[in-house]
């Protein structure tokens, strides 16, 4: 009896004792049996196109609440756009999610692709969404982190250095430049992977001169000289020609999330609220349509506590409100949910008219465009309207007919400044610009249009002036403080009011 | 054969011997209530002669002729020498219940009880009746004030919350800081389910939640490196070790019960302005009236409106009532008195070989936020018994089931009715809110235009959140002694726990009108399994040895399921099948860590001990190539008062010393290199796969877990005959190689990043006294005073960052931070602009601006102290407990957020005229204007410094006053004892300096101590007990 006691324990202490030093099976254990250690590429790249337009977070934040708000697109009572108070949220909601997740992921994908002849497409891909991403990003805030920017992981740099914006723009445009002439139809892609032009690489291409236009044009206040090259350069190269070469991103109807619409997601789940939303379109915007019998404004817009999309019946909430006028929020127009407020409604992330537009201001200028700034014009107005039918046909689409009415009513005014004729355009550009405030906002500030009302209100922070720009995420301040006060040094205060180098 | 009859010659010889040598003996043996105690043993030291009691606690015996000592021993009770004269033949032994036997053993890791004198380090302890006399629901905030260097705060969520306990100040920057929980040897999970952080949430219990008071017989905390050496890279912030009650041979089953009812009020501590209603300022800074409902429901929070003239107004619900203040008593008018039932029903009993204790506990708590309840049932089992000399074998056995019902959210305003119930304009009283529903039976907007505010009616009548969490801890042990003085262990122990919760955004709520639920179904455990092999005896003269190697495999496995759906298709039915699913998640891990050890005591003449020890952890969770740590310790302790001679009235001087080096925060499973992962638990996109960085975190393939390693000297003295009894520790603690959990720049792409590198050095006194002021036959009065200074100091955190944020405030004002040369956790928050003299510089309309981020605090106390008064007079004992801390700074967000919205009375001054300002401008120009009251206090309340306050406090924590029923009473009941109490919490604050608020109003426990935002009221309790013994 006791020796059999004494044998199991003994067996029991020594096999414990062997077992404890014994590691065999950690590295087993240690290998998360849900997420992958080698990632696939393709789905990252898909990840990236999606990433380049956004995510929720920052579009509700950043574009609904404020950029879109700013250039009275929209508005609402408490909007911080609107008002122009600061929302330390609000504010810093697109610079964390830019590098958080679409430059992140853009630049752990290029540091897992070998820099081969069969990668090079989707490599060069690569660079032009990083310059979609960087420019929206250097054009909120002024100087951000570039050239040490997304070198976490790869590279141990926790508090990159912010460069200025001159620098950020040569590179953007080098990078656009290099990566449009390395584009090759000769080489593999990614097939269905690109959601964007199902590796269609000549439509890369143009995508790659297009953005070159854009990032280019915001040049032609500080540097009209370099805006010109570059604008003359991009046409050269070969831009968008037809509504085929818009850069429109389809997404799923739900569950919503990274697949739905960005910009509206939040807003058909939280805010819209039967109606009773408090973010409206701006009484600017549905009476610059109104009072021009837009076609668009039907499916744009409509009532949502009662589904009237009748033009006459819409109204904009001025920016300026203090309270909704009668009270009544239901008789406020919102985005139409059968249109372009709805999970699935695709998102036009560079449009065929926002190209004929940036011609015409360059032929308005007397660049080399190789057209008239009228025709640049009218293709981007009928291009502008035509392309509502990516957002379906429950709501009738604009007909030739009423375009050709809107513009004999509306002709490019030919004859008048080119103050007068960037005024028309960039008006026009605008509309086209509705769910991108960001850029819209860029574009006010570079060229003052369209013409806004400032609002003046007691929460403001900016004295009743327009912001010139947002404020950097104030965690800056904690994480990378030297960096950004040195940019804040070049740069002047960390401020709404405070101009950016091109704006200057 | 010829052998076998040299062995009977043998026996027969020596029973012969022994018989012309004996005498017989007769005696009884009792328990403290003079019961005789059944199967208690007998034995004559260093012969062969024994005995054990009968059903009465009789016996009778032979002992050798001359004087004999007898020893006398019964599971449960303390064993007893008695010394037995040559003519004695009748003695009477009363044995003391094993319980009191702590005072002088206390039980240290893996529960090896040790002399208490023998130890060369600190330890805590607590007993059962130091749990029960003041019952706190949760075990952990029973801590509180107790022992000194154990620091407790609780966020003010009730008995289900969590409680923070670190002792002797944090360790680590990214770690827990909490202690390790062992339960009867069995190391068991205290992991915090859910805190309020900076976007609100709710706290939803840690661990400690699940233990029943009543069942606790005695904790102990190992406080230091030395003492918690023997848990290697758990014992980093040290340990608190729980026994809970066993059974006890005895003539009969024992039935305990013990019954406590309290009530709870909720105490506001807000005085806002009752002067000025809703609204703002026109453009030139004039108060106005509001236009309409609208506009005054969009201004139901800010309080910068027209004057209360007494003239008819429209009120928040609509009706017209006179313009005045309505609002003052607005906490007291939502809030209710919630209340705490807690019974527990023990049956206990034995024989001399076998005992049990079987208990059945129930707690339902009612908190004082409308609608939030908490309940617990406790069942459980211990089961003892050692069947002959050589094998004992100890199971115990908990099963545990915690329900809770809309734990509160707090700090961020969605769905969280201390926000609005704070901020209310003092024009409203908030039962015209009571009916929160619109036609739809939705919420509707009595709070404008902000949907995040909720109607703190609507908050609190849907169903926010349920959990339930089932838990067995059990435990088995069985000791061999192979020898006398060699013996054998092996322990298994295993805690499980299944968990679910479900958190609801209610149909129509206004910020998310289609409502969302979200499922999580957890199942987490940990298994551990070890064995000894010890030596406990004499090794030489005046030498003895106790030592012991062993081993231990850890394992822990959490697995989950989480699923999120939105928009409930048919409103108001709130399951996940009613909705558009959103994202299902799967959660996983699992980890083990092996450990070999060892401990040998060396102890010479009982004055003079060493203790070393040592283990190694191997960890799975590490880098193969380097994946094991080695944590010694060395500790002595010198009784100087047996060696040197001492005036008479030091009865008793101990020395001690201890050094030991620990680790915490083991680096999580899967963090060594970065993996990808389907966004959000999506998996395409138009059909396309998509795939994405997983997490924020950038990885590190050379974490380990930090050191910490710290260095204690002590002194322990009795005084006039024990009367009087000291306990003075000095220590410094140093962590080295913290995991900084270091917040890096959003434009690497990454938030964060694990390195070894941090340092954080923590030094303190901690000093307790015991006296027995007044001792007589009818009056007892015992005092005891415990504090504790511990300073902290962080040295580095990384060689590229020197602050880190823990917590950042909703309003992004003010920080909880790590800042290198600073104390752990201090709170950043902004000064005025200043010029380069230090002047204020006001803006161009005379406001005050926002200027750098100053330390202007620190969220964790250093000094923390307790002060005991326990009197009794016959039958009636009286205690009162004071508990006090000083030293630490809060920031006050519903102070800042008040004056902001024209809700603090220091907003009152220049509502009309003005206030008078002076600075300079931008320019550095002197500036003297007026600037309107709305002005000035908005731009004020950006300098969020101003809003840092003193916290330091001391509070009457706790009376009670009991009455034992004198025996006689009982005589003809079946009872042995009741005793009658009553006890009042939170009594009285009899010193503090925060306007508005308690300042213990910590939304969080987390690192982030000094937070407060629209917090919950400080509650007020008043309790009965009953306690009868069958």
């Amino acid at each position: 009896m006791k020796n059999r006691y004494i044998k199991i324990f003994c067996v029991a202490i020594v096999s414990a004792l062997t077992l404890a030093s014994c590691d065999k099976g950690f590295e087993e254990m240690n290998t998360n049996p849900n997420a992958l250690t080698d990632p696939a590429v393709k789905s990252m790249f898909t990840l990236a196109e999606i990433y380049v337009d956004g995510q929720d977070f920052s579009n509700t934040r950043g574009n609904n609440l404020y950029a879109a708000q700013i250039v009275q697109q929209f508005s609402s009572l408490g909007g911080p756009g609107s008002k122009y108070t600061y929302s330390s949220e609000y504010s810093a909601a697109l610079f964390g999610e830019t590098y958080g997740k679409g430059l992140n992921q853009i630049f752990q994908l290029l540091s897992v692709v070998e820099d081969t002849p069969e990668n090079s497409n989707m490599i060069q891909a690569c660079r032009i969404m990083k310059v979609f991403l960087f420019q929206k990003l250097t054009d909120t805030y002024g100087e951000v982190p570039y050239f040490e920017a997304g070198k976490g992981y790869n590279g141990n740099v926790f508090s990159p250095k912010y460069d200025t914006q001159e620098a950020i723009y040569n590179d953007l445009l080098k990078e656009l430049d290099e990566a449009g002439t390395a584009l090759d139809a000769g080489k593999p892609f990614v097939g269905n992977a690109d959601l964007y032009y199902q590796s269609d690489v000549a439509r890369w291409k143009k995508l790659a001169n297009s953005l070159m236009l854009r990032v280019a044009m915001r040049l032609s206040k500080v540097n009209p000289a370099k805006a010109k090259e570059f604008v003359e350069k991009a046409y050269a190269k070969g831009v968008f020609t037809s509504n085929d070469d818009s850069l429109v991103l389809r997404h799923d109807a739900g569950p919503p999330g990274v697949k739905t619409n960005p910009i509206t997601s939040a807003w058909v789940r939280n805010d819209l609220n039967g109606g009773e939303s408090n973010i409206k379109f701006s009484k600017t915007f549905i009476d610059l349509l109104k009072n021009t019998n837009d076609p668009r404004l039907r499916i744009y817009a409509k009532l949502e506590a009662t589904g009237d999309n009748n033009p006459a019946s819409q109204q904009g909430l001025a920016n300026d409100a203090k309270e909704f006028p009668g009270g009544d929020k239901k008789l406020f127009s919102d985005p139409n949910t059968s249109t372009v407020l709805r999970y699935d409604a695709p998102t036009l992330i560079m449009s065929y008219a926002e190209v004929q537009f940036l011609l015409a201001e360059a032929a308005v200028k007397g660049w080399n465009v190789g057209g008239s700034a009228q025709t640049y014009y009218e293709n981007g107005v009928r291009g502008a309207m035509n392309i509502l039918a990516i957002f379906g046909d429950k709501v009738p689409l604009v007909s030739p007919a009423e375009y050709n009415t809107y513009i004999t009513t509306y002709p490019f005014k030919s004859a008048g400044t080119e103050a007068q004729k960037i005024e028309q355009i960039i008006t026009q550009k605008w509309i086209v610009l509705l769910f991108n405030g960001f850029e819209a906002f860029s574009e006010y500030r570079r060229t003052g249009y369209p013409v806004l009302v400032p609002v003046n209100d007691p929460t403001g922070e900016t004295q009743g002036t327009i912001p010139r720009r947002l404020i950097y995420d104030q965690s800056e301040l904690i994480t990378n403080e030297a960096n950004y006060k040195e940019a804040i040094q070049r740069q002047g205060l960390d401020l709404m009011t405070t101009r950016i180098w091109w704006d200057k | 054969m010829r052998q076998l009859l040299t062995v009977l010659g043998v026996i027969l010889l020596s029973s012969l011997s022994a018989a012309a040598q004996n005498r017989l003996i007769t005696g009884i043996v009792t328990d403290a209530e003079n019961k005789g105690v059944v199967a208690a043993s007998i034995e004559v030291q260093g012969k062969p002669f024994s005995a054990v009691t009968d059903a009465e606690g009789r016996f009778k015996m032979n002992v050798p002729e001359g004087k004999v000592t007898l020893i006398v021993s019964s599971i449960g009770f303390q064993s007893q020498t008695v010394l037995l004269q040559e003519k004695d033949t009748r003695i009477t032994v009363a044995l003391v219940e094993s319980t009191q036997e702590l005072k002088d053993v206390v039980v240290t890791s893996f529960g090896v009880k040790k002399q208490k004198k023998s130890l060369g380090y600190a330890v805590g302890e607590l007993k059962g009746e130091d749990l029960t006399k003041n019952k706190e629901i949760n075990l952990g905030n029973a801590l509180q004030g107790k022992i000194a260097g154990v620091n407790v705060s609780a966020p003010v969520t009730g008995p289900s919350g969590s409680s923070r306990v670190v002792i002797r100040g944090a360790t680590s920057a990214s770690g827990l800081n909490q202690p390790l929980y062992v339960v009867d040897g069995i190391p068991i999970d205290n992991t915090q389910q859910g805190n309020a952080g900076m976007w609100g949430g709710a706290d939803k219990g840690d661990g400690m939640s699940s233990f029943n008071p009543d069942d606790i017989a005695s904790m102990s905390v190992l406080k230091g490196s030395a003492a918690s050496a023997l848990y290697g890279y758990r014992g980093s912030n040290g340990v608190i070790l729980i026994t809970t009650k066993k059974g006890k041979s005895s003539t009969g089953i024992g039935v305990d019960f013990s019954s406590n009812s309290s009530f709870n009020t909720p105490v506001s501590l807000l005085k806002w302005q009752d002067q000025y209603g809703a609204g703002a300022p026109n453009a030139s800074g004039v108060p106005t009236r509001f236009n309409n409902l609208q506009e005054l429901r969009d201004s139901y929070y800010f309080a910068w409106g027209d004057k209360y003239d007494g003239t008819p107004s429209l009120s928040i619900d609509g009706k017209t009532r006179p313009y005045q203040a309505y609002g003052k008593d607005n906490v007291e008018k939502f809030y209710r008195t919630g209340y705490s039932f807690s019974n527990t029903l023990a049956i206990s009993g034995g024989n001399e070989s076998t005992n049990f204790r079987l208990s059945f506990g129930n707690t339902k708590d009612e908190s004082i936020m409308p609608e939030t309840t908490f309940g617990r049932n406790n069942v459980a089992l211990s089961l003892n018994s050692a069947p002959n000399k050589k094998i004992s074998v100890e199971t115990n056995a908990q099963y545990i089931s915690e329900k809770s019902h809309n734990r509160p959210y707090l700090n961020d305003s969605p769905r969280n009715p201390s926000f609005p119930t704070t901020f209310m304009t003092p024009g409203t009283d908030i039962r015209w809110l009571s009916n929160p529903y619109d036609a739809n039976g939705g919420e509707e907007d009595y709070l404008g235009a902000n949907v995040y505010h909720t109607n703190p009616y609507f908050a609190t009548k849907a169903p926010l959140n349920d959990d339930l969490r089932k838990r067995f801890i059990g435990s088995a042990k069985v000791n061999y002694n192979i020898t006398e003085k060699i013996y054998a262990k092996a322990v298994i122990g295993v805690d499980d726990i299944n968990y679910e919760y479900t958190e609801i955004e209610p149909t129509g709520i206004n910020y998310s009108p289609g409502g969302s639920i979200e499922n999580r179904i957890e199942s987490r455990s940990e298994w551990n399994a070890s064995g000894f092999l010890g030596y406990k005896g004499d090794i030489a003269k005046d030498l003895s040895l106790d030592a012991f190697i062993g081993a231990n495999r850890q394992h822990n496995r959490y697995s989950g399921i989480k699923m999120k759906g939105n928009n409930f298709i048919v409103p108001f039915k709130y399951f996940y099948g009613n909705t558009q699913p959103d994202k299902t998640e799967k959660l996983f891990s699992e980890s083990e860590v092996n450990s070999l050890f060892y401990s040998a005591d060396l102890g010479y003449k009982d004055y003079l001990f060493l203790s070393l020890t040592g283990r190694e952890d191997w960890f799975s969770t590490l880098d193969p190539s380097n994946n094991s740590t080695f944590y010694p310790s060395v500790s002595s302790s010198f009784i100087y008062s047996e060696v040197i001679g001492l005036p008479e009235w030091i009865s008793y001087g101990k020395l001690r010393a201890g050094w030991g080096n620990v680790g915490g925060a083991l680096p999580d499973a899967y963090a060594l290199s970065l993996t990808y992962i389907t966004p959000d638990g999506q998996t395409d996109s138009l059909g396309q796969p998509i795939l994405g960085v997983n997490g924020e975190t950038i990885p590190n393939r050379t974490l380990k877990p930090y050191n910490v390693s710290t260095i204690e000297f002590g002194f322990e003295n009795t005084f006039f005959n024990n009367r009087v009894s000291t306990d003075l520790t000095f220590y410094s603690k140093k962590t080295t190689n913290d995991i900084t959990d270091a917040d890096v720049s959003q434009a690497s792409g990454y938030r964060t990043t694990k390195i070894n590198v941090g340092e954080i050095l923590n030094k303190g006194v901690e000093f307790a006294i015991n006296v027995k002021a007044v001792k007589t036959e009818n009056f007892a009065w015992n005092v005891g005073y415990n504090f504790a200074y511990n300073d902290s100091e962080v040295l580095n955190l990384s060689d590229k960052i020197t602050t880190k944020t823990l917590e950042g405030n909703r309003d992004g004002r003010a920080n909880v931070v790590l800042e290198k040369g600073q104390p752990f956790g201090v709170i950043k928050a902004y000064d005025y602009l200043r010029d380069a003299n230090g002047n204020i510089v006001l803006d161009t309309n005379g406001r005050f601006l926002r200027g750098d981020l100053i330390i202007a605090g620190q969220g964790v106390a250093p000094l923390s102290m307790g002060f005991s008064n326990d009197f009794s007079y016959k039958n009636f004992t009286l205690s009162v407990f004071v508990d006090a801390k000083f030293g630490g700074e809060i920031y006050s967000a519903t102070n800042q957020l008040g004056t902001r919205y024209g809700l603090t009375d220091i907003t009152l001054p220049g509502r009309e005229g003005g206030v008078a300002v002076s600075g300079t401008d931008v320019n550095g120009n002197a500036v003297n204007t007026t600037v309107s009251a709305y002005d000035y206090w908005r731009s004020y309340s950006d300098v969020t410094s101003n809003f840092v306050y003193d916290a330091d406090f001391v509070k009457l924590r706790a009376i009670s006053f009991a009455y034992n029923f004198p025996k006689e009473y009982l005589k003809r009941t079946p009872f042995q004892s009741v005793s009658l109490a009553f006890s009042a919490h939170n009594l009285w604050t009899i010193y503090d300096k925060v306007p508005n608020i308690d300042p213990e109003s910590n939304y969080s426990n987390s690192n982030a101590q000094g937070m407060e935002r629209a917090s919950m009221p400080l509650t007020r309790n008043y309790g009965f007990a009953l306690n009868v013994k069958f």
